[in-house]
């Protein structure tokens, strides 16, 4: 055990001396006084101090004491931390800040928990010590790239910092970065890494477990119970996700319930409200106890273009927070198409037919934007291009290619994966191949209930070939077919659909030429065909920004002035913005709620960011592994982290009890018998 | 020719006119004198019968008493003698001290004792004076007369006081000095060991000395004076002591008082006289005391 000082100030204890100096200088000199004889003086004094002197030996215990209690408060002492780190100590504070942080938990906020144990950590520190804060809320935040001598600076971090409402990303990065700060330390130097966290995700069990050097890390739990009941809205869909005006839809609500530390039975009653503009709609449900239900609502599209903001609302409970929910519909007249071909003609005939299609808004460019789009019509892509059409059905758009057999590379890779090319040829045998549509169930197809499919289908059309076309589309559907030339023969796709990531790939295997610009005979019904598959794709939101690790950023419309460019949180504050080129972005991530990008009047963007739905699952766990876990109820146990006590209150009591003893021996007065006072 | 003493002072003269300088006790003399004697003597009073011894003065017999009872009866008188007083006086430096009174214990023990020999000088006895510190300074033979007298007040008036006090060495230094019973007065402050002072009056009392022991002393003395710290100076040796007259007051007083009460007892039980008085108090009433 080792005993070390926290006051960087300690050298001001040279200036005790110096009252006691000036007192013994500037002290009255005893008045002289002749005596006739001091013999009796000599006895009485004796006498006296027989009986005063164990009094003030025993003062003088209590005097010094009370000095060294008072100075040693002043010198902040602590007692041991010095096992092996004589060099000091070094403390990366890993704070979990995440939304789940934020539940009532027992009587205490899990948050307010483990900042006032952080805090205790910290204080416990010696001012030499160092010290570092990550927080996990969106994704890793250091203070410091380094632990770093600056205690005083970490506690007013740790004022400043709340929970967030934002999921931890990259955890097991910052652990370990954060076991990597420790292991780098310099010789002598004691470090350790603690983990506060509510161990409330996945992520979180899976980054502890991964830590290699589990001697450095310590891990605290603050939840108080090993699961929170709670009842959370986690999704809304839109079918179909970009509604023309006054189209009705459909709107899913998802409501999840997770059991608490004490499983109930039953279901839970509920209800559930959507605010849709001026409309409100409200409908009861009984949610089962531990699963999910869907909500549906049945709505119409404002009459105007614009963005439709639908929030969903359910009784608040222990964490009202993921009790809302928002989503933003872009209500347009027109889809955004864009139309990419190599081959000019054919460039052209796709630019008349889709042109001519009165909810399109078709954007040729000759090269591939950055523009998002929900609908892409993609002549003769090839292998190159393969990375952008993932990236654009990962988006969520529906990409329809029209390849080119007789230099197709692109085909095969999209549809399986390899490398490789799927041959094929255009064959005109003198008479009209017919198609046969083969899923006439799918949704694709209910647009053509009031247009004549015969018509397609005796068109009678060139046939292009795609050798093992059908074998390669492994998963995907096949919505119109050749008809087939004999019994045994293979038919050949005619439309295959695939879903692709949160879009679709379209192949559409039939030719393109000047004769089918005739709308009803031409295979340019794709417009249709991409309407229909986009009215039939649901709404999620995945797409939006992420809360606490997505800045909110739009792409500075031309003709806008910047500095008329504001973004409005739901009550009307505004977000500071940071500008990077054409792109402004919000300062800070951004947090649930809805926002709106306005320039002067004109509203630009509306966006919706959502509370994290893993962060509403509050069950707790305790990592697996030889990770040493402590379940810390009180401040104290935590501020004993290193074995390190601080003794100046201790200190400050002794000093008051040695004053207060003092005090009643100087009260009391000195008695003398009379026996003492005989000759 | 000197200048005469101014000691003795004419209204103290005066006022002692009345004064007879007798003791309660009697005297020891081998003169005729004034004195009662203890024994018995040749004076006209009458002290008693007693039955006739062989050896016993014939010219004693009372005859009558016999022709009445046909027994032997001496008849006795008083021994009247004369008184020889031998006063000391302490000079020692300590008996400067003055903190009260507007004289300091020397000044009041000399007038004392001037007025004192006075009375006895003019008793027609005879008075002897010492003046000791821790020896013997000056020592006038006993003598009746008024030139004796004048050096006694001339020896008194220019005492100075100085040097240790020890009464004891000085009593013992003086015994050589007193071969017959005398009445010893001493004046002084008694400040001294009160054992060794009873050890060196036995000679004195063993030879039948009457001894009047005269404490004089200040007021401050008596009840220790002043506020806060004090460096306190022996007057004698020089030594110094720190402390605080406040928290010795009381034992002070009361350690005077015991003292003097243990010298009181003392004096009782040896048959001495004890008389005590404070410098800022006139000394008849002393006088008044021997009288009595």
């Amino acid at each position: 055990m080792t005993i070390s000082f926290d006051n960087p100030n300690w050298w001001l204890l040279c200036v005790v001396p110096i009252p006691i100096l000036v007192h013994l200088v500037a002290r009255t000199r005893p008045a002289e006084r002749l005596f006739s004889s001091i013999a009796l003086l000599r006895e009485l004094v004796r006498l006296q101090s027989s009986r005063t002197r164990p009094k003030d030996w025993l003062l003088l215990l209590l005097r010094t004491l009370l000095c060294g209690c008072l100075a040693g408060v002043f010198l902040l002492p602590n007692l041991g931390g010095g096992a092996d780190g004589e060099g000091g100590r070094a403390l990366v504070l890993v704070l979990d800040n995440t939304a789940s942080m934020g539940a009532a938990d027992g009587q205490q906020v899990r948050m307010n928990r483990a900042l006032s144990m952080a805090q205790a950590a910290v204080q416990n520190l010696a001012p030499h010590d160092l010290v570092n804060l990550v927080t996990l809320a969106g994704y890793p935040r250091f203070v410091f790239e380094r632990p770093e001598s600056a205690r005083p600076l970490i506690v007013r971090e740790l004022a400043r910092t709340a929970s967030q409402p934002a999921a931890a990303a990259d955890v097991s990065a910052a652990l370990q970065a954060a076991c990597s700060q420790v292991d780098n330390l310099p010789d002598g130097v004691n470090g350790l890494v603690l983990l506060i966290s509510d161990f409330q995700s996945d992520t979180m069990k899976e980054a502890v477990a991964a830590i290699e050097n589990k001697a450095s890390i310590r891990c605290v739990n603050v939840a108080q119970t090993t699961a929170v009941e709670n009842t959370a809205l986690t999704a809304m869909t839109l079918t179909p996700a970009r509604p023309l005006p006054g189209q009705k839809v459909t709107l899913t609500v998802t409501l999840q319930h997770w059991q608490g530390a004490v499983a109930r039975e039953g279901a839970q009653p509920l209800s559930v409200s959507v605010n849709a503009g001026n409309l409100r709609l409200s409908q009861p449900c009984e949610l089962d106890r531990g699963k999910q239900k869907k909500v549906q609502f049945e709505l119409t599209a404002p009459s105007t273009p614009g963005d439709w903001v639908l929030t969903a609302q359910t009784e608040p409970d222990a964490y009202p927070e993921d009790n809302t929910r928002n989503l933003v519909v872009p209500v347009a007249d027109k889809l955004d198409c864009l139309a990419i071909a190599t081959d000019r003609v054919q460039l052209g005939f796709m630019l008349r037919a889709l042109e001519n299609t009165p909810f399109l808004r078709t954007l040729y460019l000759p090269s591939m934007p950055e523009t998002a789009a929900d609908f892409v019509v993609w002549h003769s892509p090839t292998l190159a291009d393969v990375p952008s059409i993932r990236a654009r059905q990962a988006a969520g758009e529906t990409v329809l290619i029209v390849p080119d057999f007789e230099k197709d590379t692109a085909l095969l890779p999209l549809l399986s994966g390899k490398d490789g090319c799927i041959a094929g040829e255009l064959r005109n045998d003198g008479g009209n191949w017919k198609v046969d549509f083969v899923a006439t169930d799918d949704p694709s197809f209910s647009l053509f209930e009031r247009a004549a499919l015969e018509n397609l289908g005796n068109a009678g059309i060139y046939r292009r070939l795609g050798a093992d076309l059908s074998s390669a589309a492994a998963g995907a559907e096949v919505l119109i077919q050749y008809r087939k030339e004999s019994a045994d023969s293979v038919p050949v796709p005619a439309l295959l659909r695939k879903p692709m990531g949160r879009g679709e790939l379209l192949i559409w295997n039939m030719p393109v030429t000047a004769r089918d610009s005739r709308q009803g005979f031409s295979p340019l019904y794709l417009p249709l065909v991409a309407e229909q598959l986009l009215q039939a794709r649901g709404t999620s939101d995945e797409a939006e920004p992420v809360a606490g690790q997505d800045y909110l950023q739009i792409t500075i419309p031309s003709g806008v002035d910047v500095a008329e460019l504001r973004l409005l949180a739901a009550d009307g504050t505004e977000c500071p913005l940071v500008f990077q080129g054409v792109v402004a972005r919000s300062e800070q991530p951004a947090v649930p709620g809805v926002y709106r990008w306005v320039a002067g009047d004109t509203e630009l963007q509306t966006v919706a960011v959502n509370f994290p739905r893993e962060e509403s699952d509050l069950r707790s766990f305790s990592p697996n592994g030889s990770v040493y876990v402590q379940n810390a109820h009180s401040e104290t146990q935590i501020s004993s982290f290193g074995g390190r006590v601080a003794l100046w209150p201790f200190l400050l009591a002794a000093a008051f009890i040695f004053f207060v003893v003092e005090s009643l021996i100087c009260r009391k007065p000195a008695e003398h018998t009379k026996s003492d006072l005989l000759p | 020719m000197g200048q005469a003493p101014t000691i003795l002072r004419p209204e103290d003269m005066a006022r002692l006119a009345n004064y007879r300088f007798a003791v309660r006790m009697m005297a020891e003399g081998w003169l005729n004198g004034r004195h009662r004697a203890r024994g018995r003597g040749s004076s006209s009073d009458f002290l008693e019968y007693r039955a006739y011894a062989p050896g016993d003065d014939a010219k004693l017999l009372d005859w009558r008493v016999f022709a009445r009872t046909d027994r032997l009866q001496l008849r006795t008188f008083e021994h009247e003698t004369h008184l020889e007083c031998h006063l000391f006086v302490d000079s020692s430096a300590s008996m400067a001290f003055r903190e009260y009174a507007s004289i300091s214990k020397l000044q009041y023990a000399s007038h004392f004792a001037a007025c004192v020999a006075w009375l006895v000088v003019r008793g027609h006895d005879r008075v002897a004076l010492q003046l000791f510190d821790e020896k013997v300074r000056h020592f006038v033979q006993p003598g009746t007369t008024a030139a004796h007298l004048n050096r006694c007040l001339s020896l008194l008036e220019h005492n100075t006081a100085g040097g240790h006090t020890d009464l004891p060495q000085a009593l013992g230094r003086s015994k050589g000095l007193i071969q017959r019973p005398v009445t010893l007065m001493i004046v002084s402050d008694f400040l001294c060991d009160m054992d060794a002072l009873q050890a060196a009056l036995n000679p004195y009392i063993h030879l039948g000395c009457k001894v009047v022991l005269v404490q004089v002393l200040d007021r401050g003395e008596l009840s220790l004076s002043g506020q806060g710290l004090a460096r306190f100076v022996d007057m004698e040796s020089g030594e110094r002591i720190i402390c605080n007259p406040d928290e010795l007051r009381n034992m002070y007083s009361e350690r005077m008082r015991a003292v003097q009460q243990r010298m009181q007892a003392m004096c009782v039980a040896r048959g001495m006289l004890y008389l005590s008085t404070t410098t800022d108090s006139s000394f008849y009433p002393l006088l008044d005391a021997l009288a009595r």
